[in-house]
């Protein structure tokens, strides 16, 4: 009987080559290391500044930024400092942006797999009830819970989940339909292994490299439109801050404080970029062009 | 359609089958509004396997060989008057009351990569019936029961951790065999699994196969196109063509003398590895291609393509007759031989 | 109902006729992010008009890969040295320009897959026509009365319907029949086939070789055969090549390689292949794998899997002749002649 000759090789599971490949990409490294950077920044950053992101100080109101002075970015017409600000819209906007995704991808993840695999008519209903929430103007019913409700922290996280799982549960259905047609399912299947299984065993994590890619596209896309909502001043309530309500505020200072826009609007630019660079470098990485 | 068998051993057979039927729905749009015909993949077979054989089932593309296995393991829904596995009969079941079959029969793939699910381990794709039939196993046990059939398979406690895209075809497809024969079942439905291989491995994973058997009494059934690897590994083979079964008999008679002539045209149009023997070859063609599936001939389904067939052949459809000695023969005209 | 043809018997002598295309010491290597890799090491071969060749390998063997580079198909990162002289004409490494006078009309390739060869946008006779139109600047007429006549002569019923088709309206046979038929508009001297019906029924298969031998007959074509089917080359060949891990292991006339096989590879290729016209002995496997690129032997890519390597194997055989064999009868091999 031949015997199988394998060099002594560690194991290489499929994360492991995605992972290589990912450490070949220049850009997804340097993009991954500034969001890690930037989210300990406004973690931590906030305690070690001297100032409180909303206490006042009357000697400083509208000050331009400078190293001089301990207000290095500068302070709004409150005189609260900038920089703290900043670091701790970031903490809310990053927070937002996690969270919701999380949801509102596990939500997707799970509808869209089971209709995809389960098909026939609970197919039908679950995608025609995807449909309908397609319909919905999120926007304006977003701002109707917020105006009833209030502007709750977690009401913002849940308001923006509700409309964002639908193109994740689309994405993740159209996987499973043609996964569902490889012969490793046929095999899982003529085993007798039970549909619960199959699809939490099997179907599941082959997507998750797809759904990986979609999570981080989908961080950037929440975050903006938690900045969208507090644009329209219906997003976290004062004093707390967030990039959006400091670009909203920032945007009213334009002629006179334009550091109070430009700030806030690069973080946000930049944090965004980087996501977005991270979820090419992740799907290249995880694309078995190789294989 | 009754199909006289003669019984070849005094034991009772493991599968009876008679009159088996799988259809499926195929979308068949042309305009605007969606159409969807009905496909006939298999119609009506009727046939029994009996313990420890092995029955090749050989066909060309459309004749349903596949959909025949996937309905006895009840991967598709099909309809038959008699679907008996083990004394128990499954024609009125639905798939999803099974269960007994799920364990006593099992199924090796024709694509060894694909028939593995590339995001688990080996030892994880092996163990797998383990962990769905017999869950009261500690993971030490399954892990040594997965080590015990590694070494049945030919291969070694190295690949225990491997993922199957380092693997090559030839290892994955004794994965394939290994994750069925775990649970020691009694038979094993092979579709197509060295068609996918290189020449120089297929005759490993057929010998594999004949050793396995032997050793732990299977019975195989063997599907393929390749009418050589067929007549290598059966005992007795079963001809199909667009669904129908053609002929079936003990191996050595269907391949020196067969009564039908579509298996007199295969066993033609296989070219042999003996270039004076080809050289001087000089037979009738079958000409034409094969009808689609879903538009088949009226009649005999062969006999657009037949040289023996007349009008007869044309309107009625021929039934399966039992010959002498357990071959039987679905044609109006049967090759006589001297 | 007349519904067969008769396959006739192969008669033609070919060894007086001139040589076609002549192949001299062709090495393809590639550009990975693992460095470079040879598929195929030093490969000679001759054709004449009207011979076939056929060229035997499995998986990583190399034989497509040298087809391609005659054709001059290979990937951009793929680098090939050596000498393809087609007519006398060395089309090796030319700018594409001159290779395109001759590819595709006098030297006419078809592939496995005939459903990815046809463009699935345009109908059978758009695709038929553009190559007389291009290579022999018919006028739309001439080209389609000649496409016509070819179709006909392939015993293709109905060329007219066909014409007006589309290639996904047709089945995998008759996509092959429409392959070769525009491989052979501009009656090319050789053609090359990659592989032609292994995606095709045993029955098929038969037409598609008779209508291969049909061709020979009628218009002198050289032929390749590139394929893993012993059976396929067994008919259809005058010579054959076994090529394995990028090599040529043995070549020679088609009657020496099957019935006095000098290379381990060739007898134990022979002994493993399942064969209908055999009484039911024991297969002979042969153990191991055939070598992936990146893990390529030094040495003889065999020896790995070979009864009678040694030592000496370590180093590559080059092709000698065999001792006490025909004169063209070749063989790479330190240790030649009796079962592996």
């Amino acid at each position: 009987m031949p015997s199988s000759t394998l060099a002594a090789e560690p194991e290489r599971s499929p994360w492991r080559d995605a992972m290589q490949r990912f450490r070949r990409n220049k850009a997804a490294v340097t993009s991954l290391v500034f969001l890690i950077l930037i989210t300990l920044v406004c973690v931590i950053g906030p305690w070690l500044l001297p100032h409180a992101y909303d206490s006042t100080d009357w000697d400083a109101l509208k000050l331009p930024p400078a190293l001089t002075h301990s207000h290095w970015w500068g302070t709004d017409e409150s005189g609260r400092d900038l920089l703290v600000r900043c670091l701790m819209g970031g903490r809310i906007s990053l927070m937002v942006g996690i969270l919701t995704t999380l949801t509102s991808i596990a939500l997707g993840v799970v509808w869209g797999a089971c209709a995809g695999y389960i098909g026939g008519a609970v197919d039908q209903v679950m995608m025609r009830i995807v449909d309908i929430m397609y319909a919905v103007p999120y926007l304006l019913i977003a701002i109707l819970l917020v105006t009833v409700l209030g502007r709750d922290f977690y009401l913002v996280v849940l308001a923006i989940t509700a409309f964002s799982w639908m193109d994740t549960a689309r994405l993740v259905r159209g996987q499973t339909l043609s996964l569902r047609q490889m012969e490793f399912i046929e095999a899982a299947r003529a085993m007798g292994v039970s549909t619960p299984r199959i699809v939490f065993e099997h179907i599941v994590p082959n997507l998750l490299g797809l759904v990986l890619v979609y999570a981080t596209v989908t961080v950037p896309s929440v975050i903006l439109t938690e900045s969208v909502l507090s644009f329209l001043g219906l997003g976290i309530q004062e004093p707390m801050t967030s990039w959006g309500v400091l670009i909203h505020d920032g945007a009213q200072m334009l002629d006179s404080a334009a550091w109070l826009l430009i700030f806030p609007a690069l973080m946000l630019s930049l944090t965004l970029y980087s996501f977005n660079y991270l979820g090419d470098g992740l799907r290249d990485a995880l694309d078995p062009k190789d294989r | 359609m009754n199909v006289p068998v003669f019984p070849l051993q005094s034991n009772p057979p493991l599968l009876q089958v008679r009159d088996l039927r799988v259809r499926y729905r195929v979308n068949d749009s042309k305009g605007f509004w969606p159409k969807t015909r009905q496909l006939e993949a298999v119609k009506g077979i009727g046939f029994d396997l009996y313990a420890g054989e092995t029955l090749g089932v050989v066909g060309e593309s459309g004749c349903g060989k596949s959909s025949l296995a996937k309905a006895l393991i009840g991967l598709v829904p099909s309809e038959s008057s008699k679907l008996m596995w083990f004394d128990q009969d499954f024609a009125k079941v639905p798939i999803q009351r099974w269960g007994s079959v799920r364990r006593d029969v099992q199924m090796v793939f024709q694509d060894p990569l694909s028939s593995l699910d590339p995001r688990l381990n080996v030892l994880k794709i092996i163990s797998e019936p383990l962990r769905t039939h017999e869950p009261g196993l500690s993971a030490e046990q399954r892990k040594a029961a997965v080590i015990e059939t590694l070494i049945k398979v030919g291969l070694e406690k190295s690949v225990l951790y491997r993922y199957p895209h380092e693997l090559s075809g030839g290892q994955c497809q004794r994965i394939g065999i290994a994750r069925a024969i775990i649970l020691r079942p009694k038979v094993i439905l092979c579709d197509e699994p060295v068609s996918a291989l290189d020449v120089s491995i297929q005759a490993q994973i057929i010998q594999l196969l004949r050793q396995l058997q032997r050793d732990m009494n299977l019975t195989l059934v063997f599907i393929s196109h390749d009418l050589a690897v067929v007549k290598h590994i059966s005992h007795r083979v079963m001809v199909m063509y667009l669904g129908k079964m053609m002929e079936l008999g003990p191996k050595n008679t269907l391949f020196k003398q067969p009564r039908h002539p579509y298996t007199q045209a295969l066993l033609d149009a296989v070219p042999k590895a003996d270039p004076r023997s080809e050289r001087h070859k000089s037979f009738s063609l079958l000409s034409g291609d094969i009808p689609s599936p879903l538009d088949p001939p009226a009649g005999c389904v062969f006999h657009t393509r037949c040289t023996h067939a007349d009008a007869h052949c044309s309107v009625q459809e021929p039934t399966a007759q039992g010959i002498a000695e357990g071959i039987v023969n679905a044609c109006w005209h049967p090759l006589v031989h001297a | 109902m007349v519904c067969a043809t008769r396959l006739t018997r192969k008669t033609d002598d070919v060894s007086t006729e001139k040589i076609l295309l002549d192949v001299s010491h062709l090495n393809v290597h590639f550009q990975t992010p693992e460095g470079e890799l040879q598929a195929v090491r030093d490969v000679s071969f001759s054709l004449r008009q009207g011979e076939t060749l056929g060229v035997v390998g499995e998986s990583g063997s190399g034989k497509s890969q040298t087809m391609l580079a005659m054709m001059g198909l290979l990937a951009n990162n793929a680098r090939t040295d050596g000498q393809v002289l087609f007519r006398g004409d060395n089309i090796l490494n030319v700018p594409t320009a001159q290779l395109n006078r001759v590819r595709g009309h006098k030297l006419a390739m078809i592939f496995q897959d005939p459903m990815t060869s046809l463009n699935p946008f345009l109908t059978v006779e758009r695709q038929m026509t553009e190559v007389l139109q291009i290579h022999q600047n018919a006028s739309r007429g001439q080209a389609r009365a000649s496409v016509v006549r070819m179709l006909e002569s392939l015993r293709i019923a109905d060329p007219l319907r066909c014409l007006r088709s589309y290639p996904h309206q047709f089945s995998g046979g008759m996509r092959q029949r429409i392959m070769i038929a525009m491989a052979l508009l501009s009656q090319p001297h050789v053609l090359i086939a990659d592989e032609p019906t292994t995606a095709l029924d045993v029955t098929v298969q038969a037409q598609i070789v008779a209508l291969l031998r049909q061709l020979q007959e009628d218009h002198g074509t050289s032929i390749i055969m590139v394929t893993h089917d012993l059976g396929l080359v067994a008919g259809l060949s005058d010579q054959v090549m076994v090529m394995y891990g990028g090599r040529v292991m043995e070549h020679g006339l088609a009657d020496d390689i099957f019935y006095s096989a000098s290379h381990p590879y060739t007898s134990a290729l022979l002994a493993s292949i399942p064969r209908l016209e055999h009484a039911d002995d024991e297969l002979q496997a042969i153990p191991g794998m055939p070598p992936s690129l990146r893990n390529m032997p030094a040495g003889c890519p065999f020896a790995p899997r070979c009864g009678r390597a040694d030592s000496d194997c370590q180093r590559p055989a080059s092709l000698r002749l065999v001792p006490e064999g025909a004169s063209d009868h070749q063989c790479a091999c330190h240790h030649p002649g009796a079962k592996a």
